[in-house]
């Protein structure tokens, strides 16, 4: 069943210049106890849609479209009553752990927090219950940890009470806008296990933003790929990484680093993907992707690819789309 | 965390050596002959230098010093050399009131600077963000004694509701004093004030900004809590202490506001000394603002850890 479903999303920022269009007619769903994950470069909108979903933009946005959870509308709900989902039906964690906790109180009291609003528990009871929580997330010795202030725990320990803080009313969905980013690679397998492992034990879907490929290949069921603030493809994890179909996409596969070595004794060279992303605040009226594209000609230069199903389950914006084989 | 307080503690003993041998050798700078000024008509050698054998003035300046200092740690400032009264007792009879007067005018700085800061920070770039920081910028430019004129003709003698000067004790007159400390509260609060609410508003604004804050919203917490508890909580950090160093500024004022509104208080007692060349009086009064100084700020450095966890809880310097 679908329990998010985000139709049409647009964003346009006002700026000092020109406006920004961050996100252009965005649309996904999100399934129960699904790992959906969004991927695309720098800037392409992923944050601006995980933020449209929790309605924390600034008032310099214009939204437009639907974000339907279980079918209310979040962005026509008043105020009060999305406060009362945020956190509790529906959290976040963001790719900052080392900023996002607040200095000045200590672990059990900002976990406990989102319980004593949330579920009206007593300060006690939120405090059982955060200890508790630090210890489903795998943080060791939680009854200490429980009474430590942010500066005392390292990034990933950071990380994972953000993750406790976010589940801890068992919230339908879970957004997670790259949790393992700023973390080493030594701890981000573990963050990740964890997710999946909540997912299993919780049934919490998640909405799993990264630029990793590595990442989504870990752990994601389905993959929405993002370019120039659009949807330009979206499949099933092992669907995208055996048929890539947008040109796009498939340059970001190229650049996954890989350990393999080549039959003549070389590493892989890593494939850049050539040219600029295209500026947000005159976005083109053709494919976005054209003047990077080697695949590019007139029709690309002209017009907008609409997104079209080229494999059952697998959606593309591209005139040109398919591996390089059949291609060329 | 002791082990930083002894520190601290041994430092401000330095500073308070170091102000006491400035103080000493500053009175000392003062232009005017205190025998002079005490010989009155009988200007003969021989009744100067009796006057002089009398209060050690005739000695080498650093026996004088190491004599006065020697006293001065057991309590002892030696007597006013224009009334023979213990400086002792003149200073403790003259403290409560200065410190009434900056405790009053601390209170009228924090109650109306903090929620101004906020309020600004909140409805950032707005009229009321404008407006109050408008107010500050004029509250800060306006001289003490101005204000305190035009509030003394304006509030006492137009319309009179607050008596324009003097002093009772609140032992025996609670309400007539706290009458009387209302307008000069608010004079040498007002510059206060306006560093408060500027200090205020700017730390908000890097709070509000902050991504603990975009947590607190993303966990469904009120606008409020978020404000009141997860960003003020931090904001306080930064304006405890740089208030703490504005109450320096406080003591200056205090001579001044003292002097318009009559209050007998330490401001006042420092002008007449140095009007009369009392050497005695000048220096202690001056040594005990300067010890109270320290010890404010030591309270403040106090306060600081205990609403910073980082320093609390590692014992970290500075
Ligand atoms: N408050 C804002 N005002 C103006 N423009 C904004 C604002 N927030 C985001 N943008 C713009 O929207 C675009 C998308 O930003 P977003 O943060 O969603 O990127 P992202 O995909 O999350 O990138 P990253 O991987 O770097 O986090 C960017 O071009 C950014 O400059
Ligand atoms: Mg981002």
């Amino acid at each position: 069943m679908t329990l998010l479903h985000v139709s049409g999303l647009s964003v346009r920022f006002r700026t000092e210049d020109n406006p920004v269009q961050a996100l252009s007619d965005v649309s996904f769903a999100l399934e129960e106890r699904e790992i959906l994950a969004i991927v695309g470069e720098s800037g392409c909108g992923k944050s601006v849609t995980a933020m449209s979903i929790l309605g924390l933009l600034p008032s310099t946005a214009a939204i437009s479209g639907r974000i339907a959870l279980e079918g209310r509308d979040l962005l026509t709900l008043p105020r009060k009553e999305l406060r009362s989902i945020r956190g509790k039906e529906l959290s976040m964690i963001f790719q900052e752990p080392m900023t996002s906790l607040n200095p000045v109180f200590t672990v059990g009291r900002q976990v406990g927090e989102v319980l004593r609003h949330h579920e009206g528990l007593s300060r006690r009871a939120a405090r059982d219950r955060a200890i508790e929580l630090l210890d489903l997330v795998g943080i060791p010795a939680p009854q200490r940890r429980v009474d430590e202030y942010p500066h005392q725990l390292s990034g990933g320990m950071r990380q994972r009470v953000m993750i406790a803080m976010a589940v801890s009313c068992d919230p339908k969905v879970l957004i997670a806008d790259e949790p393992t980013t700023a973390l080493d690679v030594t701890i981000q397998a573990g963050i990740l296990d964890l997710m999946r492992d909540l997912r299993d034990k919780l049934g919490t879907a998640i909405l799993l933003i990264t630029h990793d490929l590595g990442v989504v290949a870990d752990v994601a069921e389905r993959v929405i790929v993002m370019y120039a603030g659009r949807k330009v493809e979206e499949a099933t994890a092992e669907e995208l990484f055996e048929h890539p179909q947008h040109p796009y996409t498939m340059g970001l596969l190229a650049a996954v680093p890989r350990l393999r070595e080549q039959p003549n004794g070389e590493r892989d060279r890593l494939a850049e993907i050539p040219g600029m992303v295209p500026s947000l605040s005159a976005p083109p009226s053709h494919c976005p992707f054209a003047p990077r594209c080697s695949r590019a000609d007139e029709l690309t230069l002209s017009e907008l690819p609409e997104l079209r199903d080229v494999r059952p389950g697998h959606a593309v914006a591209c005139f040109h789309p398919g591996d390089e084989r059949t291609y060329s | 965390m002791g082990r930083y307080l002894l520190r601290r503690a041994g430092a401000s003993l330095v500073v308070l050596f170091l102000a006491a041998v400035v103080v000493f050798a500053g009175v000392r700078a003062l232009p005017g002959d205190p025998a002079l000024a005490l010989a009155g008509e009988e200007r003969d050698p021989e009744s100067l230098a009796a006057i002089r054998a009398k209060y050690g003035l005739d000695e080498p300046i650093l026996v004088q010093f190491w004599n006065w200092l020697t006293l001065a740690l057991q309590g002892d400032f030696g007597e006013s050399i224009r009334t023979g009264i213990d400086v002792t007792d003149i200073l403790l009879s003259k403290l409560p009131i200065t410190i009434e007067l900056s405790v009053l005018s601390v209170l009228v700085a924090v109650v109306l600077g903090i929620p101004a800061g906020v309020l600004a920070a909140v409805k950032k770039d707005t009229w009321i963000d404008h407006t109050s920081s408008g107010i500050a910028l004029f509250g800060l430019s306006i001289p003490n004694f101005w204000l305190g004129l035009m509030l003394i003709l304006g509030l006492a003698i137009y319309f009179p509701i607050f008596p324009a000067s003097g002093y009772v004790s609140p032992l025996e007159d609670p309400i007539g004093n706290l009458m009387r400390m209302v307008l000069p509260a608010f004079v040498l609060g007002t510059a206060f004030t306006a560093v408060v609410m500027r200090q205020m508003r700017s730390a908000m604004v890097e709070s509000l900004t902050a991504d603990y804050i975009r947590t607190a919203r993303s966990k469904g917490l009120g606008e409020f809590t978020v404000v009141a508890s997860h960003a003020m909580r931090n904001s306080l950090i930064t304006v405890t202490t740089v208030v703490g160093l504005q109450l320096g500024a406080l003591i200056s004022g205090a001579v001044v506001t003292e002097q318009i509104f009559v209050i007998p208080g330490f401001g006042k007692l420092i002008v007449d000394a140095v009007f009369q060349r009392d050497f005695p009086v000048i220096q202690g009064a001056i040594i005990v603002t300067t010890a109270g100084y320290i010890l404010v700020n030591f309270v403040v450095d106090i306060v600081y850890s205990l609403l910073n966890p980082r320093i609390r809880i590692t014992g970290a310097a500075t």
